[in-house]
């Protein structure tokens, strides 16, 4: 469907991407090493003596374990020697999992890590040290988008574990047939909030019980309201990560928009908020805000879905002081406590993987809707070719990059469920949230609090 | 006689309704365990499905990992039902038969640890077995439940009321006490042990919070955790599954099993309800 | 050691060395536990004198919420269930006609895997999309009758608990119709050959008949209804993950998250303690109260 998306006249290109694209490219032998990585593998004669030897990796997300398969073959028709097994599990128990697997020496050989969980297993020392073989830190340095402020490496040490398979940012996802149903074109398309609310009105759809069946728009109202904070200008933590702030007028604000599409304007009602995309992928919004990742469930769930995904409106349609939250997805890990063969055929796997650009590019990024973060392939057709990362380039340089502790993350969206169900009055909520915040915060020192790291710091308000 | 005590019609129509209402989660299970993620989504919801499949419960056997719960799950509610009615048939036999130092104070301690919740013993249990290195095995999901005080208590109950000839005169003959506790103690308490069994079985085929914190890998997780995590979809977790189809896989062997024996079960059950 | 002996003694010892390991050991851990920051991962372990209980009591409002929930949920599923139960019974051990599905349809929910019933039945209830609103909207149209009304079972802070205890009537029902079953039919008959020939109603019967007889298995229903509702958890893990907004987080919920999301043993062991001495002083009121109804 031909639906180009112009609307920011002025593109301001991030800092990051521009710094990149001054850098002059370092011509790499692309047939034994990755552009993207500066990786280079050269195929051995053999690995572990040619003997026997079966790996298990975990993963939560089912429609990633294909590629993940294809990989393990990949690296099976090398060394047939080396079975490796893709084990699924859900997100639910994936993590205590692993954290009484791992030390217990019974855990896979490598699994799939997730950015929220890092502060954990860097306390627990679950993670192997990433040899240079495969992420050289000083290339990283130059070449991974977001490296020095993005810090990925343990708090306190250090030390790297792991490499980005690629970065999301919130995006506003549109189901094309309702938007067209409801007689809108691309211009209509909001770059504010006022014209989001606007829009979401026309497109809220009621049965003959005054129910809402299709709402204007929906979210995930922790991201919303990361992002919506962010976006005028405020943090969502004190100057030294100890504690949130949460009763301020940009927070009020966030909150304050979800409120009026439920009790103001109708558009969005507490059971549709309740499914979130599940909802939007079954046609029960027809906006939604979510990460870009939401773009690959939908590419695989429902192939059929005529939806595009444009970037978020911000409080009046600029970009800056920011336009909201980055956070990369990373994947390479290996068990520190398995023995050293095992360890040894887990890294050379992942030596192997991060050589190719393919991997790279296409499954870890580009399947999953996340941008390559690093900076030598995104002049790759196959990036610039792709909708959702030429969306997204405009506001990466805008992006926030931080990942929540699970604890504020669920304390934000007990916030925001009470405000859809109006428990009670914005500021009395919003001080009851801070005071339960700060109380979980206390129960940890550090929790690598990162998101002054901003490149654009100086846009934001000052003295917070 | 029969005829006084009878129903009036009226109250019969709303038994039979009542059960229809019990029923219908199951009946709603089976119908919609065949139908696509997809069609799940549909508004309004489709009763029958659009078409059939076994694809559904095949993707969550294999893929998920059911397959290997299931047998988890058998494997663990059958040798803790086992080493729970053994143990306790003997330790009841023992208790009643024979007088030995601090019999009284043991047996009454037995007693009274049924007064002890479960889940509060879940904190000290989880520090032993994570001493020990146990998480995530068969023993961790076992020993915790290999015996049980009510059960030494039911049949102890059931045996004191049996007459203790049949034991003297098998001693007389020169029977071994094990002989005798297996071939005339055993069969005598029959009924209370199979009445154990059952429950002991339901409870371990169902419990969720142990084996929730004891095992948790891929391999070692039992029915009811491993439904449970794939149900909480997660919003990370971006896949698109009939929760359906795991549960029908969860509950099916009970609810054939109660199909079957149904006569079996239900006594089991009243007569560990009758104190 | 004589065969004999070792047959006599392994038994005590036996008994002895389990319930002192797994029972009688890890209840003085949760004791001792309680009065420390403690977590078996963790390495800032220090005694916290009486702090876990005073943050609970006094300072953790989660805590209160859990324990509202529970009470309500032991006060719906032990009330409600317990009558229901009662009359079902009755009526099923009345009953002449296809008796047999009847009953079997009753008892159907015990042997339905809680969480897979719980799975379920969180489809079912589902708000919006479920069968149960949309199916009885579609039957109250059809009969003409004024629209059924869209019930936020589970997405909602006043019904999130109602729907948790229709769960626990219904998964709980089978098993205490089978004990008041088993007690009713034991009744001798004659008693209600005698009565009728009185001019007794059925309710006369019942009230005066059934009811008098089967007291110990009605008695034993609630107070295994008591002690089991004030450990309940998997409803509510399962259906509506303690939400929304803590509506139904129950104690024994709380207990584990705390224990294994926030690492904190020593306060979870703190709640855990205060747990056991509800539930000791409960049943030691239940069985007060039994005794006095049997004295009267």
């Amino acid at each position: 469907m031909p639906f180009s998306i112009n609307r920011r006249q002025i593109i301001l290109s991030s800092s990051a991407i521009a710094a990149s694209l001054a850098l002059p490219r370092i011509a790499l032998a692309s047939d034994e090493g990755g552009t993207a990585t500066g990786v280079r593998y050269a195929r051995r004669d053999q690995i572990n003596n040619g003997e026997p030897i079966r790996l298990e990796y975990w993963e939560w997300s089912g429609q990633r374990a294909e590629y993940q398969r294809a990989w393990a073959e990949a690296y099976s028709e090398m060394y047939p020697n080396v079975e490796i097994e893709i084990v699924l599990q859900p997100w639910d128990s994936y993590w205590p999992s692993l954290i009484t697997n791992v030390p217990a020496g019974a855990g896979p050989a490598m699994w799939h890590m997730h950015a929220s969980k890092m502060v954990e297993f860097c306390d627990g020392n679950l993670m192997d040290p990433i040899p240079a073989s495969v992420a050289d830190a000083d290339y990283l340095n130059h070449h991974w988008i977001g490296f020095p402020e993005g810090a990925m490496s343990c708090p306190g040490t250090g030390s790297l574990h792991t490499v980005p398979m690629g970065a999301m940012m919130p995006l506003l996802f549109i189901n094309l047939d309702k938007w067209q149903a409801a007689g809108l074109t691309e211009d209509d398309i909001p770059t504010t909030w006022d014209q989001l609310r606007e829009v979401a009105a026309l497109l809220t759809e009621r049965d003959g019980r005054n129910r809402i069946t299709v709402a204007g728009l929906s979210m995930d109202g922790q991201e919303w309201l990361q992002n919506a904070v962010y976006q005028q200008g405020r943090y969502l933590f004190n100057a030294d990560g100890t504690q949130v702030q949460v009763q301020n007028p940009e927070y009020r604000a966030a909150l304050q928009f979800i409120a009026d599409l439920v009790h103001t304007d109708g558009t969005l009602d507490n059971e549709i908020a309740s499914q979130r995309y599940d909802g939007f992928a079954a046609g029960q919004s027809a906006m939604y805000i979510g990460f870009s990742w939401i773009a690959g469930f939908l590419r695989a769930n429902r192939p059929d879905m005529n939806w595009v995904a444009v970037l978020l409106p911000t409080p009046d349609g600029d970009l800056a002081p920011a336009y909201g939250n980055i956070r990369f997805a990373i994947e390479a890990v290996v068990n520190p406590y398995t023995d050293d063969t095992t360890k040894e055929v887990a890294w050379d796997f992942w030596h192997f993987n991060y050589s190719r650009d393919d991997v790279i590019v296409e499954d870890l990024a580009l399947f999953n809707g996340f941008l390559p973060p690093y900076d030598q392939v995104l002049g790759d057709p196959r990036v610039e070719g792709d909708v959702l990362a030429s969306t997204m380039s405009p506001a990466g340089g805008f992006g926030i990059i931080n990942d929540l502790p699970n604890v504020v993350r669920d304390e934000q969206l007990e916030l925001v469920t009470a405000v859809i169900l109006g428990q009670g009055d914005l500021d009395t909520l919003m001080a009851d949230s801070e005071r339960a915040q700060n109380a979980l915060l206390a129960e940890r020192d550090n929790w690598n609090i990162i998101e002054r790291n901003y490149a654009n710091h100086a846009m934001m308000i000052a003295d917070q | 006689m029969d005829r006084v005590f009878r129903q009036s019609a009226w109250a019969s129509l709303v038994l039979w309704a009542g059960a229809l209402v019990m029923l219908f989660p199951a009946v709603w299970m089976v119908l919609s365990a065949f139908k696509s993620p997809q069609e799940l989504l549909d508004y309004p919801p489709t009763f029958l499905p659009q078409a059939w499949s076994f694809e559904y419960i095949q993707y969550i056997w294999t893929e998920r990992n059911f397959g290997r719960m299931m047998l988890n799950s058998v494997f663990v509610s059958t040798t803790v039902t086992l080493l729970t009615v053994l143990s306790s048939a003997y330790i009841a036999h023992v208790f009643r038969e024979f007088r030995f130092p601090l019999r009284r104070p043991l047996f009454y301690l037995i007693i009274a640890t049924t007064m002890i919740p479960l889940p509060v013993l879940v904190l000290p249990h989880f520090q032993i077995v994570y001493w020990f290195g146990w998480l995530n095995t068969y023993q961790a999901l076992i020993l915790p439940y290999a015996l049980w005080g009510f059960g030494v208590f039911l049949i102890y109950q059931f045996l004191a009321g049996f007459p203790r000839d049949l034991i003297e005169a098998a001693r007389i003959e020169g029977a071994s006490e094990r002989q005798i506790f297996q071939y005339i103690v055993l069969p005598l308490i029959k009924s209370p042990c199979v009445a154990l069994g059952i429950i002991t079985f339901l409870h371990q085929w169902e419990s969720l919070l142990w084996p929730l914190i004891a095992a948790n890998s891929p391999d070692m997780q039992l029915l009811p955790a491993g439904l449970a995590a794939l149900s909480n979809n997660a919003i990370e977790s971006a896949d698109l599954f009939n929760p359906y189809s795991a549960a029908l896989i969860a509950a099916f062997p009970l609810l054939v099993a109660f199909l079957i024996f149904q006569r079996m079960i239900v006594k089991g059950i009243a007569m560990t309800g009758i104190k | 050691m004589t065969s004999r002996n070792l047959f006599i003694y392994g038994a005590p010892v036996l008994a002895g060395g389990f319930f002192l390991v797994w029972y009688i050991l890890p209840i003085g851990w949760v004791v001792g536990i309680s009065f420390w920051d403690y977590s078996p991962i963790g390495s800032n372990n220090a005694p916290a004198g009486l702090d876990n209980f005073r943050e609970a009591l006094f300072e953790d409002h989660v805590f209160w919420a859990a324990v509202r929930n529970t009470v309500y949920f032991t006060f719906g599923n032990v009330v409600l269930g317990t009558i229901l139960a009662l009359f079902i019974a009755n009526g099923l051990a009345r009953l002449k006609l296809v008796r047999r599905f009847a009953q079997t349809a009753y008892f159907m929910p015990t042997l339905f895997s809680v969480v897979a019933a719980a799975v379920v039945w969180e489809e079912i209830f589902q708000p919006r999309f479920g069968i149960l609103n949309n199916g009885l909207y579609y039957i109250t149209d059809l009969l003409g009758l004024p629209p059924f009304p869209e019930i936020g079972w589970t997405t909602t802070t006043e019904w999130s608990m109602p729907t948790v205890i229709l769960f626990g009537l219904w998964k709980f029902l089978g098993i205490r119709i089978i004990i008041l079953l088993a007690a009713i039919e034991a009744v001798p008959r004659d008693l209600y050959e005698a009565a009728s020939i009185e001019g007794g109603s059925r309710w006369q019967q019942f009230r005066y008949i059934t009811i008098p007889m089967i007291k110990p298995a009605i008695w034993f229903v609630v107070i295994a209804g008591v002690i089991n509702s004030f450990q309940v958890f998997e409803p509510m893990y399962v259906i509506t993950d303690g939400g929304p907004l803590r509506s139904t987080i129950s104690i024994v919920m709380l207990i584990t998250e705390t224990a294994f999301e926030r690492q904190r043993f020593g306060y979870s062991a703190s709640i855990s303690v205060m747990l056991f001495l509800t539930i000791l002083a409960v049943t030691a009121v239940l069985f007060w109260l039994r005794s006095r109804s049997d004295e009267i």
